[in-house]
């Protein structure tokens, strides 16, 4: 007995282990909050490179016509430049709050490199140009100007501007950095932020001085959109947290109130096996996502199963646990198959509700064998009346679950994994129909494999040979076989004895004429490892550079798909979801159902006995489908993933009741108030999932909540019937 | 080939001669002014809504030997609208309000336009000196003796010197009248250590309507 007692004590011990280690990290390190892990790897790699060049990390600063600053763009203008001061660690670019202090450092990049991007215009133009600058100089304007001027004596800044007018494409009158929607009153202002969309912390500070400078404006883009998914990832946690918490602290009560006072030792070896599933998760992962969090008081509802059976068990201690070991078994299964799922949240769903569940299995085995009397507990003696032919309710399940399951349609669109406020969804709508904005194609240039200057150019070209409008670093500087030439064409017209400028102009442009004559002026290959002019920035992310398509009509498209098959766009990439998502359902459903269907098999040695088994996951299906088809609710894939799920644990009610039906009747009364319970229990744990507000968690907790309902009914008037009604073997006394 | 600012030697011969002469009349010392001596030398702009002149202009850089030369004609629509437009050595036309300005200068692509609101150009620098400059061309006697210390020299020579040196762009202002009162010329000098020296065609003036 010491033995049991101490080898059950260090078992406790060994689990708090990795809580502990777990618990020396603060959360934000290992909670992941955000919508990546919903993702495939390869299709996630694909949507980062929206994410990781700073041309995608534009926003808008939407004002409605009653809100802001002042309706007038000088009132804007000033709240811009203040917003812009105030952020200025946070902001790369604010057009509408753009000081000459500010793009100057972008300008003298830019201009630094005129002898090498672009060949000498004819004599005529150059005169004109340079005469034009003098004007200009002429001007009572600040050194900076002066000085510009004097490095810039073709007014080479003009291409620089015409760039970034062309970028800023939207159907709306623009004016001084800002567009204006004479039609529904709105002003927009775009800002490009200077760090990624997946820091949000720095939205969430960039947000906070917007509020207090310019009103009320919303901030619509990449940086909004991502702050926003893990906003509420982060919400839903904490209402899961608290709602569940709250049910399960009442059933606790319930336990209490009833006398049933023992069953609440379990709660305690619950929690720590629920903790150390979590921290051997994030061992494993490295993380663990929010979704995967808070489905944790649905896995102690479902580890609670195995408890609860065998403390109503009177004396039929091998039975119960041999039937306890099946549910494990068949549920484990699910999880295996689930594990080899190429979307990590789910991987991570997986492998935490299963390492749950096996450590919960074995605590409660553990405790049993050590101090059975201890954790025995009678049972509620409801008066739940089985008859011994199917239930007409049980029936109808039955069908609706078969039909709905063969005829239903899932949405696999990745849209279901992005939280967007119905003010989101409205701007978007607006910005597209009305602003003419187009998300472009992108294709990646590898600056390790390839030279990236060469390729944008080979790029470039072709599309201006087919008329297709694209972005490329091509249109930054040419080749370096270019850049040497233009280069050379200068110094023979600026360093030679024959100067194009006259002996008093030379002195003003001199640092023209110097930067341009030096040995050390630096040809660009853009070369790994080799610095970039910041002009170059928002194309590029470490080694590699991004190319922008913008093709007009579906023959553009696919001239440029033919041309470039790498080019991909956000539509095409989501399309990718899809497909794989079907790929992997297409056999992770037949294979948990067969495997699962197998060991019943072997367990009942008869066909209709494991029939039975599986009789409360149909009804459990047919409650889903049911209250569907009254209410409109949206059969996403990750209501697939709930199926999955509520298979694995019906499966656990199944054999419960239905090895009952072949035993005694008071062993039925048992298991029908254990199943009752249990079923409170889970239903505690899923319940919180539909208050989410993140379609995903909401998806997932309908699907359970609806589907453990389903499940209880077909448990308690399917399973027994079926038995008594198809099974050789005959319940001795089910009619109370 | 070689580029050329263009640059004739007759005006500058008399203009150099004009501003030697300036700048010894203002060696000498003067007598300080009022704003009721300011009006009666300005009389002549008093009633005038609209202005329109030739003018030559020499820009020096204080690092830079060489000067810049350039021409053009400068317009002024009381109360805020300053048009500054260069003929030489290329078309350039600065027109500045209250509000903003707008630089328009013109190629072989034709006319290029950049507008800049006031609040958009640095708080100290650009937009400073070109709002002190449309200021002081308004040439109201009473603005100009509240934010200048004014003195008197012979030969009809103004000095101006502004009374917040930290906050004005310009360290000095000087002009020249002729015997009908005339701007002939006038002498910007930047704290940069530029200058900027005008010289002024006969003006042509529109007055304000009398009203009865």
């Amino acid at each position: 007995m010491a033995n049991r007692y101490s080898g059950f004590a260090a078992f406790l011990v060994a689990l708090t282990l990795p809580v502990f280690f777990l618990l020396q990290r603060p959360s934000s390190e290992w909670i992941d909050q955000s919508y990546r892990a919903f993702l495939p790897n390869d299709v996630a790699e694909s949507l980062s490179a929206y994410q990781r060049f700073p041309v995608f990390w534009w926003n808008f600063l939407v004002f409605e016509r009653e809100s802001g600053p002042g309706a007038d763009s000088q009132s804007m203008t000033k709240a811009c430049r203040e917003f812009a001061e105030e952020n200025k660690n946070l902001i790369k670019n604010l057009p509408c709050g753009a000081s000459f202090a500010h793009a100057l450092p972008l300008a003298l990049a830019w201009v630094a490199d005129m002898p090498l991007r672009n060949e000498p215009p004819p004599a005529p133009r150059l005169q004109a140009l340079l005469n034009s600058t003098l004007a200009k100089a002429s001007l009572p304007l600040g050194p900076d100007v002066r000085y510009l001027a004097r490095l810039d004596p073709f007014d080479s800044l003009r291409e620089l501007e015409a760039l970034a007018q062309e970028k800023s494409r939207l159907a709306f009158r623009r004016e001084g950095g800002l567009f204006f929607d004479s039609r529904s009153g709105r002003v927009l202002a775009p800002v490009q932020f200077n760090f990624p969309p997946q820091d949000t912390a720095k939205t969430a500070e960039a947000l906070k001085t917007l509020e207090r400078v310019m009103g009320a404006p919303r901030l619509f883009g990449p940086h909004k959109s991502t702050l926003e998914n893990e906003s509420t990832v982060k919400n839903d946690i904490s209402t899961v947290s608290w709602v569940g918490g709250s049910l399960l602290a009442l059933v606790a009560m319930g336990f209490f109130i009833s006398g049933r006072w023992r069953l609440l030792m379990f709660f305690p070896p619950l929690f720590l096996s629920t903790a150390a599933a979590i921290a051997m998760t994030v061992f494993v992962f490295g993380e663990i996502h929010g979704l995967a969090l808070a489905f944790g008081p649905g896995v102690i509802g479902l580890s609670m199963d195995y408890a609860v059976h065998a403390a109503f068990a009177a004396d039929r201690k091998r039975a119960t646990w041999l039937a306890n070991a099946l549910g494990v078994l068949t549920t484990m299964s699910v999880i295996i198959v689930g594990l080899l799922s190429s979307i990590p949240v789910l991987r991570q769903l997986m492998f935490f509700s299963g390492s749950g569940l096996l450590i919960g299995f074995a605590c409660f085995f553990l405790m049993h064998q050590c101090c059975p009397h201890l954790f025995r507990e009678k049972p509620f003696f409801w008066k739940l009346r089985a008859k011994n032919v199917l239930s007409p309710l049980v029936l109808i399940l039955v069908f609706v679950g078969l039909i709905g399951i063969l005829t239903f349609k899932p949405a696999f669109h990745i849209g279901d994994l992005n939280f967007e406020t119905q003010e989101t969804s409205l701007l978007n709508r607006w910005l597209t129909r009305e602003g003419g904005f187009k998300t472009p194609h992108l294709q990646i240039i590898d600056g390790k494999k390839v030279s990236a200057l060469i390729s944008a150019e080979e790029q470039a070209k072709w599309a201006r040979d087919h008329g297709i409008r694209a972005e490329t670093i091509a249109g930054l500087l040419p080749t370096p076989r270019a850049q040497s030439s233009n280069l050379a064409s200068w110094r023979r017209l600026v360093c030679d004895g024959k100067s194009i400028f006259s002996s008093s102009n030379r002195e003003f442009f001199l640092p023209f004429v110097e930067k341009t004559c030096a040995d050390e002026t630096v040809i660009r290959s853009l070369l790994p490892g080799e610095p970039s002019p910041s002009y170059f920035s928002d194309f590029q992310s470490g080694d590699q550079w991004v190319s922008l398509w913008f093709p007009d009509s579906e023959e553009q498209l696919s001239e440029l798909r033919k041309r470039f098959p790498d080019t991909s766009s956000i539509a095409e990439i989501a399309a990718r979801f899809p497909k794989v998502l079907v790929g992997e359902l297409i056999w992770m459903a037949p294979a948990t159902f067969l495997i699962s269907f197998l060991l019943l098999l072997i367990y009942y040695r008869s066909f209709s006995l494991s029939i039975a088994s599986i009789l409360p996951f149909l009804t459990g299906l047919g409650a889903y489908f049911a209250v569907a088809a009254f209410i409109e609710m949206k059969v996403s894939f990750i209501t697939l993933i709930g199926f999955i799920m509520i298979f694995g644990f019906s499966l656990d009610y199944g054999i419960f009741t239905t090895d009952s039906a072949l035993g005694r009747a008071d062993e039925a009364t048992r298991v029908r108030s254990a199943l009752t319970l249990t079923s409170l229990l889970t239903l505690a744990g899923f319940l919180p999932l539909i208050f989410a507000a993140h379609p995903s968690m909401r998806h997932l907790g309908q699907a359970l909540l609806l589907g453990t309902i389903g499940t209880f009914l077909g448990a308690i008037w399917g399973a027994p019937a079926f038995v008594a009604r198809y099974s050789k073997a005959r319940i001795r006394d089910t009619v109370e | 080939m070689c580029g050329r600012a263009w640059i004739s030697l007759t005006p500058i011969f008399s203009l150099t001669i004009m501003f030697l002469l300036m700048a010894s009349a203002v060696a000498s010392p003067g007598e300080p002014v009022n704003a009721a001596a300011l009006a009666k030398a300005l009389r002549i702009y008093r009633d005038v809504s609209e202005l329109s002149v030739k003018f030559k202009q020499i820009k020096t850089f204080k690092d830079i030997s060489a000067p810049l030369h350039s021409e053009g004609e400068l317009r002024i629509v009381r109360p805020d609208l300053v048009v500054w437009s260069f003929t030489r050595p290329s078309p350039l036309e600065l027109r500045l309000t209250s509000e903003e300005i707008k630089i328009t200068s013109v190629g072989d692509s034709g006319p290029t336009t950049r507008t800049f609101r006031r609040d958009q150009l640095t708080s100290t620098g650009d937009a400073k000196r070109l709002q002190a400059l449309m200021v002081w061309l308004n040439l109201d006697p009473v603005a100009l003796s509240k934010s200048h210390s004014i003195v008197r020299h012979p030969n009809g020579v103004y000095s101006f010197t502004p009374l917040t040196p930290g906050t004005d762009p310009f360290a000095r202002l000087e002009m020249a009248l002729n015997s009908r009162g005339e701007l002939q010329h006038l002498i910007i000098y930047e704290r940069s250590g530029d200058k900027l020296e005008f010289s002024f065609a006969k003006p042509n003036l529109k007055t304000k309507p009398q009203t009865s």
